[in-house]
């Protein structure tokens, strides 16, 4: 695969909106560096355009309509900047016309972006991945950068972003998808995640929770997501002790693991929780809700 | 409130850095300087330079504290001429960087033929991207390597509102006020500045254009140098308003000439939660409790 999606359609998109939402003097500025690094690219003004944006762009929300969340996820499916400010999508802008070069100044030159970049660039310029042409290429940066422990940084990889289900490979997403337990982040956030479930990653997380248990440390009830699709009868057992001694968000969302399982020891616990069963059939009860539940009581 | 603008924070510890944030220490500057001993590739100074810009900023924000930084090459570093060349060729990649407040600290250390050299392009380049300087006076033949720098910097076409003067004494202080300098003093034990020593010069001079640091770095010295000449001030009958400004607001005011600067970034900070930020992997190894303002630490180590 080339591209991920249409790069002009995506620059004139990204155009209109900055166009929407910044100010006359941040527009005078970008479109002076425009000139400068379309054309006949010279690396370095790119480079300086890039990180001195900064001086020039104010780093405020950026509110987009209705209808340009939905214009971006047209153009791109599971892309949706919601939570970028002016100085990402600003960023990203640039970074989108460095792709409109040849490939290899596309590519040398996101090289050294990634090697030089601040916390907030890295920010940026992870969550333009999905963006981005060459994704064989880009999967080695995404991978290098799920090593970070800056957790902003984790999240525009991790987090709303459909580049790793998409293009990571399968010992890459585990180790992002055990990272993101690890550092408590939300995974009902991680795109299309249960595309990607697996039994290793599933043996993983089992191998994780046993060693919180013995550390009397709690186990996120998020990670029983990834566990229902390959519950044996081994799982089960730590499933059952969840429901058995686990608080109510943990219960439930052992009971919800146990109706997404094929497993009949799984079906026959959950019959024992008649309220919670009809709560997981009507939609009551769900990952996201589960998740939400969980981010903010990490957060309160 | 105060501001140490000038610390090595990343030789220091996160109990530093702990005891930083309860002394009411909320901003800090962390100028580009040497290591202890000299780096032998240019790599070594991209990964540094990345440090100050990504995990040393990251880790400061984990305790409450806004971290920002000068880029430079350090005098002693200007020595090794091929390297320095590279560096030089690194710098233009991150003075114009969110968070970066100066180009700094550059400046004499033996005052020789290659480190004016540098210091010359350096200036130039501060001035190409409208930063502020710190400049880094000589241990040896100070006054003399004091003079130099602002003569040089002039020579440049620096105006001095843009230029703190750091490491000043007894002996430098007056002409680099006199010839409008913001002049910055390091409490340091034993090499620099003491306390008390720094008392007096606030009361000789007042404290217009005076910013008091520690420098604190892997060497023997003490990451709330400020706060505690701030107290010391205070006990000696210094005016509030004069501790104010030369542990806060010169310090803000020379610096926020960058336009990276600025008060809200810490006044309208989230305040300070280890547990939705990190937690796990990052400054909490696996499963550390994390700190919630206003708990005691403990005799034990937790779980």
């Amino acid at each position: 695969m080339t591209y991920q999606v249409d790069n002009l359609q995506m620059i004139i998109f990204f155009d209109s909106v900055i166009t929407n939402h910044l100010e006359e003097d941040e527009l005078k500025w970008i479109s002076q560096k425009k000139e400068k690094i379309e054309g006949n690219l010279n690396l370095s003004s790119f480079y300086i355009a890039f990180s001195t944006a900064s001086r020039s762009i104010r780093k405020k929300p950026l509110l987009l309509s209705g209808q340009e969340l939905k214009q971006a996820n047209n153009l791109r499916s599971g892309f949706y900047p919601e939570n970028w400010d002016q100085l990402h999508w600003v960023r990203s802008y640039f970074l989108l016309i460095l792709a409109n070069h040849k490939r290899e100044a596309y590519e040398n030159g996101l090289i050294k972006l990634f090697e030089t970049a601040t916390m907030e660039e890295q920010v940026s310029l992870y969550g333009t991945l999905p963006i981005l042409p060459y994704p064989n290429f880009l999967v080695k940066l995404a991978i290098e950068g799920i090593r970070t422990n800056i957790t902003t940084v984790f999240d525009a990889i991790a987090l709303n972003n459909p580049f790793p289900t998409e293009f990571l490979p399968q010992a890459a997403w585990n180790q992002m998808v055990l990272k993101a337990v690890f550092m408590q982040r939300p995974l009902y956030r991680i795109y299309n995640a249960d595309e990607r479930a697996n039994s290793d990653l599933s043996r993983m997380l089992i191998d994780f929770a046993h060693e919180r248990w013995a550390a009397h440390r709690w186990v996120s009830p998020e990670l029983w997501r990834f566990v229902a699709p390959f519950m044996d009868d081994n799982s089960f057992s730590d499933i059952e002790k969840t429901v058995n001694t686990g608080a109510s968000l943990e219960k439930k969302a052992a009971l919800l693991a146990c109706a997404s399982s094929n497993n009949k020891k799984a079906d026959k616990l959950l019959a024992q929780y008649p309220e919670i069963r009809k709560d997981i059939d009507a939609g009551r009860i769900t990952w996201t809700m589960i998740g939400q539940q969980q981010e903010n009581k990490i957060k309160s | 409130m105060f501001i140490d603008p000038h610390i090595h924070v990343s030789s220091r510890t996160t109990d530093d850095y702990e005891a930083m944030q309860k002394a009411g220490i909320v901003a800090i500057i962390e100028p580009a300087f040497w290591l202890g001993q000299p780096r032998t590739k240019v790599g070594s100074f991209q990964d540094y330079f990345n440090s100050l810009v990504g995990w040393e900023r990251f880790r400061a924000s984990q305790f409450g504290i806004k971290h920002y930084c000068t880029i430079g090459l350090n005098s002693k570093e200007a020595n090794n001429e091929a390297l320095a060349e590279e560096v030089m060729e690194l710098l233009p990649l991150y003075v114009g960087k969110e968070g970066v407040v100066a180009v700094g600290e550059i400046g004499y250390d033996d005052q020789t033929k290659a480190e004016d050299k540098y210091y010359r392009l350096q200036l130039d380049l501060a001035k190409e991207v409208n930063l502020p300087v710190m400049i880094h006076t000589p241990h040896r033949d100070k006054k003399r390597g004091t003079i130099k720098s602002m003569d040089v910097s002039e020579e440049h076409g620096l105006d001095p509102s843009m230029v703190v003067v750091d490491h000043n004494n007894e002996e430098t202080v007056k002409e680099v006020l006199d010839r409008g300098y913001w002049a910055a003093f390091t409490i340091y034990p034993h090499t620099k500045m003491g306390s008390e020593r720094m008392v007096e010069i606030i009361r000789q001079y007042g404290a217009e254009r005076i910013i008091v640091d520690s420098a604190a770095d892997w060497g023997i010295s003490d990451p709330l140098a400020v706060p505690k000449t701030a107290r010391l001030m205070k006990e000696k009958g210094i005016k509030d308003e004069h501790i104010h400004l030369a542990c806060y607001q010169n310090a803000l005011s020379a610096y926020g000439q960058s336009g990276q600067m600025k008060e809200k970034d810490w006044l309208e900070a989230q305040p300070i939660d280890q547990r939705s930020k990190l937690a796990g992997n990052t400054v909490l190894r696996g499963g550390q409790s994390p700190r919630v303002e206003g708990s005691a630490s403990s005799d034990i180590v937790e779980n």
